[in-house]
């Protein structure tokens, strides 16, 4: 939900940012709570934004300070389904590791537990929904198969339909209907057609573990996971303020990072922007200092500046939605923002399947249609629909 | 069997739980269970200090240090909680006395 007028959600990011952030300034939240800020519209802030853990141990702070009754009880709703949530999130990630270990599968867990373990110290510290773990591309179909022998099942078609439709995504959805979690088996971090600041390819021989419960999770290396927040939340247009208090956390508690190396690293996949568009947002939203060796860079970036202010904006309630091109921000350049799109317009998508089923033998033919397909939907625009261009 | 606590013994989380702790409360997870337990107040003090293998000894100097009360009602309370602890399999001894 979004928050009401425009001036309640800038005042509203206001506060999350004074109270989210790595150097939290409670006094500027306890002055913005007593100038009468709409407590409902806090609450969906937090909620939408994932920030609900930070709000709590914020306003626990305050003691409460100005929080209504009917939002403390509304927030003690909360703060027990997150626990609880947290626990069996972390209990079924043990389940999988476990699993995959026993089956000889090489991977790693990235966001959610893992991630609130290694840069808060407990596993609720952050809101999350489900579980992400990434292997090495050749051993997919024995992660499929571990996952499914633990209850779980891909409801985007059997095996030869993921590979065809929905493989381009570098990800599968898999879901426990009983359990209610949901895990994300990547391969990639991103579709084909895009850069990443980060190759899979260079993760495997730098992980190391963090512990959740009982197990040793494997992980990212610091660096990896700098350059994997700076290009999810690009990919994702930085649309919740918590993907910008988890980046600014990770670099203030690092600043002895090589980070002028990290944005070599990232420029080298021809994503390097991502690294300094993660330092604009946490700079100018949360104050975290800009690294020496960045500072230049990110002042003689307009594009970067530019995303900056349009993302700033969506924030604070100026513009919402997410655009469906929005991945297209991980390319520094033109052509291959270019490049990008014109992969994407002629890979086949489960939407050119249901638009047209075709038997499995003439599945080939999508390559063909999908073109036309986006063609005739271009069309349509031009007459004044405004279905996106693009579906995925 | 669970073993009797005496001030000298060496306690630690048992690894068939997973915990986290949100505003001073904390939720316990058995994982061979599947029950869920919640600690508040000193419960969950002494659970966030047992992060690290402690002594029952130690765990009461930490209660006496944060919360009014005296030494000889502390170690008595303390025992009883931690039993309660062993017995639900949320924590183990680590080492007992000689």
């Amino acid at each position: 939900m979004a928050i009401g007028a425009t001036g309640t959600a800038s005042r509203g990011i206001d506060f999350f940012c004074a109270i989210a952030g790595p150097q939290r300034d409670l006094e500027r939240a306890r002055h913005l709570l007593c100038d009468s800020l709409d407590f409902s519209a806090i609450l969906d802030f937090a909620s939408e934004h994932c920030l609900g853990p930070q709000l709590l141990a914020a306003l626990s702070d305050l003691g409460w300070q100005g929080v209504p009754a009917e939002s403390k009880v509304k927030l003690e709703a909360f703060r027990q389904r997150h626990v609880f949530r947290t626990l069996h999130l972390a209990e079924e990630l043990c389940r999988i590791a476990t699993i995959f270990s026993e089956r000889g599968i090489t991977f790693a867990a990235f966001k959610g537990a893992a991630l609130a373990v290694d840069l808060y110290g407990d596993p609720a510290r952050r809101d999350y929904s489900d579980i992400d773990v990434i292997v090495p591309s050749a051993q997919v179909p024995a992660a499929e198969m571990a996952l499914e022998s633990l209850g779980y099942h891909n409801d985007q078609g059997d095996r030869a339909f993921r590979r065809m439709f929905c493989a381009y995504q570098g990800q599968y959805s898999f879901v426990h209907a009983d359990r209610g979690v949901a895990v994300d088996l990547h391969w990639a971090f991103t579709a084909a057609s895009l850069p990443f600041p980060v190759r899979t390819d260079q993760i495997w021989s730098s992980l190391r573990s963090v512990t959740v419960g009982a197990c040793a999770i494997p992980t990212f290396s610091d660096p990896d996971v700098a350059l994997l927040l700076a290009g999810h939340g690009t990919k994702e247009g930085w649309r919740s303020l918590g993907w910008i208090c988890d980046f600014a956390a990770f670099a203030h508690a690092r600043p002895a990072l090589d980070w002028p190396g990290l944005h070599q690293r990232a420029g080298r996949q021809g994503s390097g922007d991502a690294v300094l568009l993660a330092f604009a947002l946490s700079n100018m939203l949360l104050g975290v200092a800009i690294p020496a060796g960045l500072a230049d860079k990110l002042a003689g970036n307009k594009r970067v500046s530019r995303l900056a202010a349009e993302i700033i904006d969506g924030l604070r309630g100026a513009k919402r939605g997410r655009s469906h091109m929005m991945d297209l921000a991980l390319c520094d350049r033109l052509w291959d923002r270019i490049k990008a799109a014109a992969r994407l317009m002629l890979t086949p998508t489960p939407g050119d399947y249901q638009a047209l089923p075709l038997p499995q033998a003439s599945w080939p033919l999508y390559y063909a249609l999908r073109p036309l397909r986006l063609a005739a939907r271009g069309l349509a625009l031009l007459r004044g629909d405004r279905q996106p261009m693009i579906r995925q | 069997m669970s073993k009797v606590l005496e001030a000298s013994s060496i306690l630690k989380r048992s690894e068939a739980q997973v915990s986290c702790n949100l505003d001073g409360e904390v939720a316990i997870l058995h994982l061979k269970k599947s029950r869920y337990f919640g600690l508040a107040g000193v419960g969950a003090h002494i659970w966030l200090a047992l992060e690290q293998p402690r002594s029952v000894e130690e765990l009461c100097e930490s209660v006496t240090r944060d919360f009014d009360v005296t030494p000889a009602t502390c170690r008595a309370d303390v025992l009883t909680f931690l039993a309660s602890l062993q017995e639900a399999g949320l924590v183990e001894v680590a080492a007992g006395p000689a």
